[in-house]
């Protein structure tokens, strides 16, 4: 992660549209904050979005996003490989 | 609402949860066995609910709950709303609760929420269905 004395994260790239598959590949096994900009026709899931901000565990996503809305998402396997997925 | 499931695989589907100051989605998981919604302490606070029970000193409204693996207390909120897709239910009971790091979801949907609707889980299918109740007389 690149980020200057400002805080700027100079690996986020702003307004650049992904599938949550594409965001599987840049940012791999990392929570983003991110802005919903298309959803699935039939169940409303999110399927493009731009990323806000990302972290290395939910809090840090989530923290100081700058919009009061957004969504949040993990990039890598759900549940994590070898883990049965019990909740 | 109508997504593919297969028996292998948690139930996993993204939620949108409604405050007084603002809108937050993540994934959730359906739990059938769960009587409330679980949803992050922090989440619940940014959003403006009033979610500050401190289980050591016990001050502040709180609730115990049972999990698989202890009894916890934390806050119970009412939440405005909670959607899925075009499925929205109101005034919503949601325990607050971190789920862990890497279980890549922050919150469960529970029955507090399934109560609003007709949910069918299609294994034949492969689908998970949530409707809105038909209004039968």
């Amino acid at each position: 992660m690149v980020i200057n004395f400002s805080g700027t994260d100079f690996n986020i790239e702003p307004g650049r549209v992904f599938t949550l598959e594409e965001l599987s590949v840049k940012y791999p096994n990392q929570w983003l904050a991110t802005d919903v900009v298309e959803r699935d026709a039939d169940n409303g899931q999110p399927t493009k979005v731009t990323v806000l901000k990302r972290g290395v565990n939910a809090f840090s996503a989530r923290d100081g996003v700058g919009t009061q809305t957004f969504c949040t998402m993990y990039t890598g396997l759900i549940p994590e490989r070898n883990h049965v997925g019990m909740f | 609402m109508k997504i593919k499931i297969t028996p292998e695989d948690p139930i996993i589907f993204f939620v949108k949860v409604k405050g007084p100051r603002g809108t937050r989605e993540f994934r959730a998981v359906l739990n059938t066995g769960c009587s409330d919604c679980l949803m992050s302490l922090q989440d619940a606070r940014d959003l403006g609910y009033n979610a500050f029970f401190e289980p050591f000193t016990r001050t502040g409204e709180g609730r115990s709950a049972i999990s698989i693996s202890d009894i916890f207390e934390t806050d119970e909120i009412a939440v405005e709303e909670i959607s899925i897709g075009d499925l929205v239910a109101k005034n919503v009971k949601v325990l607050t609760k971190e789920m862990p790091r890497f279980a890549g979801i922050e919150g469960v949907i529970g029955l507090s929420f399934l109560k609003h609707f007709n949910t069918t889980i299609n294994f034949e299918e492969g689908y998970l269905t949530i409707e809105p109740f038909s209004n039968k007389p």
